[in-house]
């Protein structure tokens, strides 16, 4: 039972609940950042890295926050993480930490870190905040990723992975270089995208509900 | 003996929607049946190109449909089949289908689309465009009757701002198949010129039969003109919506023209403005779309006024030649607005209604008189700084003089030239005119003023379209005026130069002469060679 | 200007080929198998119950009063003579549930009883307009409302409008009786005009009925009180607000009153001629039996409370097993549930059309609707705001004028039932007016 349990913390952020494409939380910086790949990655990596410390330090200390202020102390404790985590990606990666920007501090208002320390770390043992931070943070990797991964592909013709530490090219393929829609780059491209894979993403989930509660009324029956 | 539980009435018009589609569709194949015969005029590639845009816009938009309304005909079929065991799951399926395609009206946005892109736009953009066009712009909406943007108008805008420059005009043709050129449209020519037509020179019988550059759609006015002329006649197209807003249109530059000093010459400028950038196509057939007007007759009336001041700022206070399109789409955008704000009897409250028309209206008139006055004194400003010629003239010997011709501040490329001429002043005659120097690289130019082989690349490949024909008149042109085997007395040089910086000032004479392509090239050597002699005090 | 308002009316295509089918042959008299038996219902026409007079086992003579009206103190009288031998339960088409009807066993005498006294030239208004209610006579045209009411303390008229315009297909019991009792329509029409003292009674009707017209011309000379006019031929100009508009360019609010106009069918007028000068009620009424589910086509004289399966039995029966049966016009009646119905003074016609299946499209949002919508409504907005459910928006757009013509549905290029879709909007009206009414009550009750 109880690794079960423990086993869906972890597992249904990733698709079922994801928090993009399902609670459809915290979408800016993913349509900031979803221009190529190689961006799209290492936001998720810094997201991950963010919510675990700040998930971890919030439930170690959730017995002593009184809870009028709770807000504003969470609010410190992820700014602290997130500045932390800027100093760590411009020093190691400053060609990635450039191309973000101000995505990087943006992270503290993301509504998917404050939302998951308000409504899981603060109410849950260190243990199961750490599943669920993780759980999260993939969850919004791949969200990510598969934007990034559809807009690169229709804004420059094909992808390009490259290593952030060193900046030096993973793999670059462009098959379709010459068919390029610039548009896919910019803002417009990124809202279609976004609303395009939500659409598809919603209609996969109310379908196989429908087969659900359909397969339930024939065993009733 | 069973009585029919039908609500009221038991009669029904017996015209349906289908009737109504099938209708549009015939007259936008007459369209394209004319652009087709047209480019096949130009060139029988040309002509291909156009059926191909046709063929590949409607039959993506098909198949983006057939895809799309898969899942649900497979669910309708087996659904059939589960209640009546006999049927065919296949064949239900493709009956649902069937209909569901024949009453979603793909191919009308798709035929639109094809006579909104020119001649050559690559495939591939027409088959991206129409897939955005009709996924984005109709089917995520909801289907056919729920689509808020004209999804024609969609994939046009779409392609215009991912594909700008890949949409050519014109196409040429080589010996490895297709390059496109983008060449000067009248309407681009249009709205680098302030939208003023001094300077420029644009036949109305052109323009309105369409023997000019533009998209595939756009360019036959008179046709497009009778075409809507039947349908509102049948009853497809609301007669108000296309009236209206032309009507505005050609008011407001007809008091933009007068404003300008056009003084009577403004109708025909109000004709030439109406008669370019598709403005007639777009009233006819993408803003009449029912789908995305309002349904009252008086929201109607504002829709079209409304979209009249549109595309009137968007032309000419925003210079971008695209007005109609972009114009549309804003009042698509309103239309819901619109609906909503009219409640109540259609029959009561005309006043206020008209009242809104009227001031939407007197908008477009003062902004017209606005557009005026700025354009013509902006372009005249702007006209004399990019048209004047100048020039910088040195003696080098006796009767030799050094010229270096400059047109604008910026220095159009095509009109540089740099020469020396010389003169015999007792004989009031030219004796030797040598070109040192010439902007007009590899072009028509080029030959002119060398009497060389006309060639248009640098690959030394050729053209076959227009210029061979006025082959002869460019060497008659460099043997008289600048091969000089015989002396040329100035008034030759002189009768062809008037003091205006367009064409259309200069002698009649000269027009014929110089109009063979190298136009700039040429009014620059004359003027230098004028320039010379006025300065040798050879005029009189 | 109609550019950006509703045009009010539309011409339908064939509908002078329907009423051909009918409008050329005589008015057939019906057999005697046929009204055998007369049924007449216990309720009024409007299906308000009666205060009997009779019961099962009478003697009834043409004339008797079967029962007063309880709402507005009209009698009904039998229209044949015999015996009343029981009470059944028939469907009646108003009350949209089977009431108990007195079977009556006709003896073919016709035996009378005086039930009125004719007046005299110089009766003096309110003795006609007694005379009128005493005859039972209500609106012919097809509403049923009791004529007295519209004279009764009458004034500011200045125009009668006798309405014979006709207007839905099929129909031609009107033309029929204009034919035929010429004398007696401008005769009750002088009668109107005098009680309302009004300064003018117009005669309407459509434009291509020559015929009528030149009869009426021949003798108009002595009815110096009574005019002619012709509307053109589109639906719905029989409404009473278009053909107020198209014949005085006047408008009103509620009731024709406040533009001083009366409006009366033709046959109202006719019986109120033949109840004033010759003591004489209601009886018989011309039937227009048509369309293409039935055998054969023609006006029919039958009595009142003729079973309307025995009518269609007589003209030949029905072409298919799947119609639709219609009392009225095809624009404005619904389809009965089964031929036991009677013929109530009210009913004009019978229209039996073979069943058509309709498939509706999408909306396409064309605006049909709303450029010919008589009563000057948004359909087509009424019914995007009942699917969303919007009832405040319902309110705004006076979803409560619409008359139920038929024709937003007709003109539908999508063939889409526009006019359910306002009378559910009607009814979602109603109920929220039901609601706020009861909660009014509940709040004042506490107090």
């Amino acid at each position: 039972m109880d690794t079960q349990k423990k086993s869906k913390i972890f597992l249904n952020p990733l698709l079922k609940e994801n928090p993009i494409l399902v609670l459809i939380l915290g979408l800016c910086p993913v349509l900031g950042v979803s221009e190529t790949i190689d961006k799209a990655i290492g936001m998720g990596m810094a997201v991950i890295l963010v919510l675990f410390c700040t998930n971890l330090v919030i439930s170690l200390i959730r017995k002593l926050v009184p809870n009028e202020v709770r807000i504003p102390i969470y609010i410190v404790i992820i700014a602290s993480f997130v500045t932390m985590v800027q100093m760590l990606m411009n020093a190691f990666t400053p060609e990635l930490a450039e191309s973000l920007g101000a995505f990087i501090p943006l992270i503290t208002v993301n509504c998917i870190i404050l939302g998951r320390a308000e409504a899981f770390a603060s109410k849950n043992s260190v243990g199961d905040s750490i599943l669920d931070a993780l759980g999260n943070g993939f969850g919004f990797l791949i969200a990510v990723f598969l934007v990034a991964f559809f807009r690169e592909f229709l804004a420059t013709g094909g992808w390009k992975l490259s290593n952030p530490f060193t900046n030096s090219t993973i793999f670059e393929i462009r098959p379709l270089a010459d068919f390029a829609i610039p548009l896919f780059g910019q803002n417009t491209g990124a809202f279609l995208t976004l609303g395009i894979i939500i659409g598809i993403v919603t209609a996969i989930r109310m379908s196989s509900e429908q087969r659900k509660t359909l397969k339930a009324k024939k065993e009733v029956q | 003996m069973k009585f029919s539980m039908s609500p009221a009435p038991f009669l029904r018009r017996k015209r349906t929607t289908l009737a109504i589609m099938l209708e549009l569709t015939i007259a936008l194949a007459l369209v394209w049946l004319a652009s087709i015969i047209y480019y096949f005029t130009i060139g029988t590639n040309h002509g291909l190109q156009a059926i191909l845009i046709g063929i590949v816009s409607t039959a993506t938009m098909m198949v983006v449909e057939f895809l799309f309304y898969l899942p649900k005909c497979i669910k309708d079929g087996k659904e059939a089949v589960s209640k009546n065991s006999e049927l065919n799951c296949f064949k239900e399926t493709m009956n649902a289908m069937g209909y569901k395609l024949s009453h979603s009206f793909g191919w009308v946005s798709g035929l639109i689309l094809a006579l909104l892109l020119p001649v050559g736009t690559p495939l591939y953009v027409v088959l991206v465009s129409a897939v955005i066009a009709i996924l984005v712009g109709k089917l995520l909406f909801g289907g056919f009757g729920y689509n808020i943007f004209n999804p024609a108008i969609v994939g046009r805008i779409f392609a215009q701002l991912c594909f700008g420059t890949s949409l050519a005009y014109g196409v040429e043709e080589s010996a490895s198949g297709f390059t496109a050129f983008t060449g000067a449209t009248v309407t681009s020519q249009l709205s680098n010129n302030n939208w003023m037509t001094t300077g420029l020179d644009i036949d109305l019988w052109k323009l309105l039969l369409g023997n000019y550059q533009g998209t595939l759609g756009e360019t036959f006015t008179l046709l497009i003109l009778v075409i809507g002329v039947v349908l509102a006649i049948r009853k497809v197209i609301d007669w108000k919506v296309p009236v209206f807003y032309v009507g505005t249109l050609y008011l407001a530059s007809l008091i933009s023209g007068f404003c300008g000093g056009y003084g009577l010459g403004s109708f025909e400028y109000a004709l030439i403005q109406i008669s370019v950038g598709g403005i007639m196509f777009g009233a006819v057939f993408c803003l009449t779309d029912p789908v995305t007007n309002p349904t009252s007759p008086s929201g109607k009336v504002i829709f079209a006024v409304g979209a009249a001041l549109f595309t009137f700022v968007i032309r000419y206070f925003a210079s971008a030649p695209e007005g109609v399109a972009y114009s549309i789409l804003l009042m698509n955008m309103l239309t819901p607005l619109i609906d909503r704000c009219i409640k109540g009897f259609t029959t009561k409250k005309l006043l206020p209604k008209w009242g809104v028309i009227g001031g939407i209206m007197l908008a477009s008139m003062v902004l017209g008189v606005s557009s005026g006055f700025v354009n013509h004194e902006a372009y005249d400003v702007e006209y004399r700084k990019q048209n004047e010629f100048s020039s910088v003239i040195k003696k080098v010997e006796d009767n030799v003089y050094h010229i270096e011709v400059q047109q604008g501040e910026k220095g159009q490329i095509w009109s540089k030239v740099e020469m020396n001429v010389t003169l015999d002043l007792t004989n009031r005659t030219v004796t030797k005119i040598e070109i040192i120097s010439y902007g007009a690289n590899g072009g028509f130019g080029d030959a002119l003023l060398t009497g060389g082989e006309i060639k248009f690349n640098t690959d030394g490949d050729e053209y076959t379209s227009f210029p061979k024909e006025k082959e002869p008149i460019a060497m008659a042109f460099y043997d008289k005026y600048i091969k000089l085997e015989s002396p040329l007395a100035f008034d030759e040089y002189l009768n062809l130069y008037s003091k205006g910086n367009s064409l259309s000032a200069w002698s009649s004479e000269a027009k014929n002469v110089i109009r063979v392509g190298a136009t700039y090239t040429a009014m620059g050597f004359i003027y230098g060679v004028c320039e010379v002699i006025n300065y040798a005090g050879g005029a009189q | 200007m109609s550019i950006i308002s509703s045009r009010g009316y539309l011409h339908l295509k064939g509908i002078k080929e329907s009423k051909h089918l009918t409008s050329d042959k005589e008015v057939l008299e019906i057999s005697h198998e046929a009204i055998a038996k007369i049924y007449i219902p216990e309720v009024g026409p409007n299906a308000v119950p009666l205060t009997l007079n009779v019961k099962v086992g009478d003697e009834v003579k043409v004339g008797t009063v079967i029962g007063i009206r309880t709402d507005f103190n009209i009698p009904v009288y039998c229209s044949v003579s015999g015996k009343i031998i029981a009470e059944e339960m028939l469907f009646h088409a108003v009350a949209g549930r089977p009431v108990k009807h007195f079977v009556i066993e006709n003896d073919f005498k016709d035996e009378k009883v005086k039930a009125l006294e004719p007046l005299g030239e110089d009766a003096s208004a309110e003795e006609i307009v007694e005379q009128i209610r005493k005859a039972g006579i209500v609106g012919l045209g097809g509403a049923g409302f009791p004529t007295y009411i519209k004279y009764r303390g009458v004034k500011d008229i200045d125009t009668v409008i006798l309405n014979g315009v006709e207007c839905e297909p099929f129909l031609t019991t009107d033309y029929k009786e204009m034919q035929e009792k010429r004398e007696l329509l401008l005769k009750g029409a002088t009668i109107l005009g005098r009680i309302s003292n009004a300064k003018e009674v117009i005669i309407a009707f459509k434009a291509d009925k020559v015929d009528v017209m030149a009869k009426l011309n021949e003798i108009i000379a002595d009815y110096p009180l009574v005019k002619i006019k012709t509307v053109k031929d589109a639906y719905p100009m029989g409404w009473e607000r278009t053909l107020i508009k198209e014949l005085t360019s006047r408008e009103y609010d509620r009731l024709p009153s406040e533009a001083h106009v009366i409006v009366n069918n033709v046959q109202t007028t006719i019986e109120v001629a033949r109840a004033v000068l010759y003591g004489e009620i209601m009886t018989h009424k011309v039937v227009t039996v048509s369309g293409d589910g039935v055998s054969k086509q023609s006006n029919v004289r039958v009595p009142i409370g003729t079973k309307v399966s025995s009518i269609v039995e007589f003209l030949g029966g029905y072409t298919d097993e799947n119609v639709a049966l219609l009392l009225g016009g095809p624009m404005t009646s619904k389809g009965q549930m089964n031929d036991g119905v009677v013929i109530l003074p009210n009913c004009n016609g019978i229209t039996i059309l073979k069943h058509r299946a309709i498939k509706s499209l999408p909306c396409l949002r064309c605006g049909a609707c709303v450029e010919h919508c008589p009563a000057g409504i948004q359909p087509v907005e009424i019914k995007i705001a009942v699917e969303s459910k919007n009832v405040d928006r319902i309110a705004s757009l006076n979803a409560m004028s619409c008359v139920e013509c038929g024709l937003c549905s007709y003109i539908c290029p999508s063939k889409i039932d526009v006019t359910e879709f306002v009378k559910k909007g009607k009814l979602q009206l109603r109920l929220q007016e039901q609601k706020k009414l009861a909660q009014q009550k509940a709040a004042e009750a506490k107090k």
